[in-house]
Formats: structure tokens, sequence, C-alpha cells
């Protein structure tokens, strides 16, 4: 859906470059002030792409694994010069605390860029990009991307009439519900096998293998393409050279430095947060031109 | 044949390009990179294995239902236990039955793959590197074996990788606690409090391997034989057919 739009019409050449680059850049820099520019960089492209939709389905789950990063760190690493508290005899210093908030934070903003990664990079464009690489590898991870849905489809079915047997992963002991879960898999298994059985063979009736390996998806450089490229080309250097000079750096240990940004790190925040949204020019660009076109209704 | 090579050099010049960050980044105290490149860079023997050989249809078929499978087989224990996950167990099975090569594929391909519905993350490549390696040395051990096959060496070696898996995902948080502290007491702590997710997850491998194992290698190798896939080696033809019988 909306292929053709925005941020989703970029080339996948673009899409995997940005978000190499994001989860790079969010794993180099480790300032929090820094690092947060970039997670709200990431909520914005996560609202304009499906209004946050995906994002709020994984907000538990990702804000339970950073409390976990958030309260390890200290409890494990006891470097640092400022003790805050001690915990029996275990000395909980400023330092660890602030280094797993700062890590939390990172985890954080990672997650947050790679709920979009589904949305933009889809299993198309994942096939486009690796088909040159990794042809045989790449089929492998797409088809059993594409087969998901139709197994979780068959288990629902193989659940609900398994059930009048009594075979259900709802009820009964930890031990039941597991034979049972084990049992539901070795019938989708073994009706699965039997289907990709046909699916290879009229692969083969097809062609699979005779000759030089074609895309029926094509997707063409633009010069949107280049231009994006470019500018993330362009930020993506700014803040390399940034990090390699120590800006967006929060020094922690051995004593925890003051949190105030200097003139560098604001700049570092403010380019890699451009970074983070810039695709999501296009998805302006196209919003405004298809609502001029539809001037006139 | 003419536009395979170009790719190859931008990818090996992209991942020299890398690697070099990340040394450089390893050297200034962050190992989060170094991590990364290296489990990236560690697959690529597997994956120009897999690429080399003629494959058919119906293999790559095979193996794209088994990483589904494992992918999905998280769905009905989601609710039972965290980490009472059976993919370690597909895994395992897959590489039993149809070989080391295609044990790695689907392990590093159900662990690509269920994380698009589970979420993509750094831990992406070491869940792949984990997981492979897991399928990886259960065909070495146990394809050509038959001791192996049985229900109580399978299951023990199914522990052994319940904690294995743990503590190879471990290795970024190790990687971490060591650029920075240089201690192994909060390495020794970083372990001791993963032990109980590894312990559930261990105990999954016993439960699935000690139960299921011997059936699902049946159905799977009855599949093999019908398939005729994956096959290279005259071990089933010749002399060493009896524990087939005894299974199915």
């Amino acid at each position: 859906m909306r292929e053709g739009f925005g941020f989703r019409s970029l080339h996948p050449i673009v899409a995997i470059v940005y978000y190499a680059g994001g989860m790079t850049f969010g794993m180099l820099l480790f300032h929090p002030a820094v690092l947060l520019a970039g997670w709200l960089g990431a909520v914005l492209a996560n609202v304009a792409l499906d209004r946050a939709a995906s994002l709020r389905r994984w907000a538990v789950p990702m804000l339970s694994g950073i409390v976990i990063v958030m309260i390890v760190n200290p409890l494990i690493s006891h470097r640092g010069r400022t003790v805050l508290t001690y915990l029996g005899d275990m000395p909980i210093t400023l330092e660890s605390v602030a280094y797993g908030a700062t890590m939390a934070i990172m985890l954080l903003n990672v997650l947050t860029l790679f709920v979009t990664y589904r949305l933009v990079l889809t299993e198309q464009k994942f096939l486009y990009l690796f088909a040159r690489l990794l042809p045989k590898t790449a089929l492998v991870a797409m088809m059993a991307t594409g087969l998901i849905p139709r197994l979780r489809r068959r288990l629902g079915d193989l659940t609900l009439v398994q059930r009048t047997r009594g075979i259900t992963v709802t009820e009964g002991g930890l031990a039941h519900r597991a034979r049972s879960g084990a049992r539901l898999l070795h019938s989708l298994l073994a009706w699965s096998l039997e289907d990709a059985l046909q699916t290879a063979d009229s692969m083969q009736a097809r062609g699979y293998g005779t000759g030089e390996r074609s895309a029926y998806v094509s997707y063409r450089f633009r010069a949107r393409d280049g231009i994006a490229l470019a500018a993330l080309a362009a930020a993506g250097s700014a803040l390399l050279t940034g990090w390699a000079y120590g800006y967006g750096l929060l020094a922690v240990y051995p004593r925890l430095e003051t949190l105030a940004l200097s003139g560098g790190d604001r700049l570092v925040a403010a380019v890699y947060f451009i970074y983070i949204v810039l695709p999501l020019g296009w998805e302006w660009r196209d919003r405004s031109a298809w609502r001029a076109s539809n001037w006139s209704r | 044949m003419k536009s395979r090579l170009p790719a190859w050099l931008v990818a090996g010049v992209l991942a020299a390009l890398y690697l070099g960050l990340a040394v450089f980044a390893l050297k200034r105290g962050n190992s989060l990179l170094i991590g990364v490149v290296l489990v990236l860079l560690s697959m690529i023997p597997f994956l120009l294995r897999f690429e080399r050989r003629e494959r058919q249809a119906r293999e790559l078929v095979l193996l794209a239902v088994l990483a589904a499978i494992a992918s999905v087989s998280r769905i009905p224990f989601a609710a039972l236990l965290p980490g009472f996950t059976p993919v370690t167990f597909v895994v395992i099975v897959s590489g039993v039955v149809f070989g080391a090569e295609a044990g790695w594929m689907v392990g590093a391909v159900s662990a690509l793959v269920s994380n698009l519905f589970l979420g993509q993350g750094p831990w992406t490549p070491w869940q792949m590197f984990a997981w492979g390696l897991a399928g990886y040395t259960a065909g070495l051990l146990a394809h050509r074996r038959p001791f192996w096959r049985r229900r109580m060496p399978l299951a023990a070696f199914g522990v052994c990788w319940g904690f294995l898996y743990g503590w190879i995902m471990n290795l970024t948080l190790v990687l971490d606690f060591w650029t920075r502290d240089h201690s192994w007491s909060a390495i020794a702590a970083l372990y001791a409090a993963g032990l109980p997710f590894d312990g559930v997850h261990a105990g999954a491998n016993l439960f699935f391997l000690g139960v299921f194992g011997p059936a699902w290698i049946a159905l799977l190798e009855r599949y093999r034989r019908k398939y005729g896939a994956l096959q290279r080696t005259l071990w089933e033809e010749g002399g060493d057919a009896s524990w087939v019988h005894r299974n199915g």
C-alpha cells in the first residue's frame, strides 16, 4: 500500500543507506540530548508513515526493555567517582546510572527508527537489494517472509479444530499447554511441507534456475533518489566529522561531566535530527502535490 | 554473470570501510559497532558456501518452510513463559535431518524473518549468528551419526545450546562492559543475571527435543526422501538405515 508515495517511493538503495546510517550514528553518538533529538525525529517519521500505529503496538515491550537496561547497568558496573548510595555493600555510582540511562535512550532511538524499517523496506525492496548479491539466500528469506501470514492463518485453523479434541494452549497446566503447542506445530509442519512441494514443482515448471534471474519489480533511480542520497551523504559526513572531533559524546567515566551542550554538541544534535527526518521531506512534498492536484474538488 | 561482479565489489568496499570505522570507534571506547561488524563478516563463509552450489527449487522452498515454521512457532508459546520458544528446537532438528549448511540457513533466516514481526534491531545479526551456529553444529554432529539422533543425546545437545545462545547474545554487553571496566567480576555478574533466562531456554530445548525430537526427525526424514532434496550422501541408501525403520 502507498508504495509510490513519499518516503516509500524512494529507491531501495536510498532506504537501506538511510537505515544503516541512522543505526550507525545511533550507536556512535553517546549523549542523551543528541540521542533524544534523533528519537524525536524517529517518532516524527513514525507519525508521518502510519500515524504511529506500529509504534504504539511496540510501546510496551520497548519500554520494558529500556527499563531493564536502565536498572541492570548500575547494579553490575560499579565504576565511577560519585557514589550515590549503597545497596548492601554494593556502591551505586552516578556514572553508571548516567551510562545506563544514555544506553537506554540509545536503545529507544534505534528501536523507534527500526519500527519504520518494516514499513519502508518491504520484502520486495529487500529482495531487490540482495537478489544480485545473494540470489538464493534472498529468495529463501523472501519466501519465508511470505509464508508467515499463511502459516499463522493455518495455525489459527488448527488451533480451532484441535480444541475440540482437547488440544489447546490456553487451558490446563504448563506441561499440557506446551505439549499441545508442539503437537499443533507438528501438524502445521506436515501440512505446510506437503503444500510447499507443489510450490516448488510449480517454480520448477516455470523455469526456475534455467537462466539469469530477473525481477518483476524494477526500481528506477530517479532524480529524487539522487537528491535524497546526496543529502543523506552530506548530513552523514557532517555527523562523522563532528563525532571524530569528539562532539556528541558524553564523558561519563571517570567522573560525569556536565550535561550541558557545547556548540558542537548542539550542531551534531541538529544534524542528526535532520538526518532522521530528511526522507520525510518527500512525504511532505508528495502530500502537498496531492492536495494541489485535488484543489478544484 | 557480468552484473554479479560489481555488486560483490561494492559490498566488499563498503564492508572494508565500515570495518575501518568500527575499529576507529573501538579505539575511542565504543565497542557496539565492532561486534555487529564482526558478526556480519563471520556470516560470509556460510553464505558463500550456500550460494556457490546449484540449488533446486525444492531445496529452497523446503528451507523457507522450515524457517517460516521456526518463526511462527513462537506464537502458540508467546503466552506461556518468556524465553520458552521452540525456535532453537526447530533449527536443531532441521540441521540434524538436512545437514549443517541447511541448519545454518534455517537458523539465520528464521532469526531475520521472525524479527520482521517481533522487531528488528542491532541484535538481529547476533541472533542470526547464534541460531545459525546452532543449526550448523547440529548438522555437523548428528547428520551422519545415529547416536546423536537418539532422544537423550539430542536433548543434552539442546540444553547446551540453550545456554550457548544466551551467552552469545550477551557478548554485545560483555564487549561494552569490558571496554569500560576491564573487570571480570562485572562480566561474571552479567552472566549470572542472564542465567535464569538461559535456563528457561535450555528447559524449553530439553522439553521439545526430549519429547518431540524423534517424531519431528521422522517426519522431516520422510519429506527429505519424498522431496529428494538436500541429500548428497549415500549414507541413507547405504548400510545404516536401522533408525529410520525404528522411527518411521
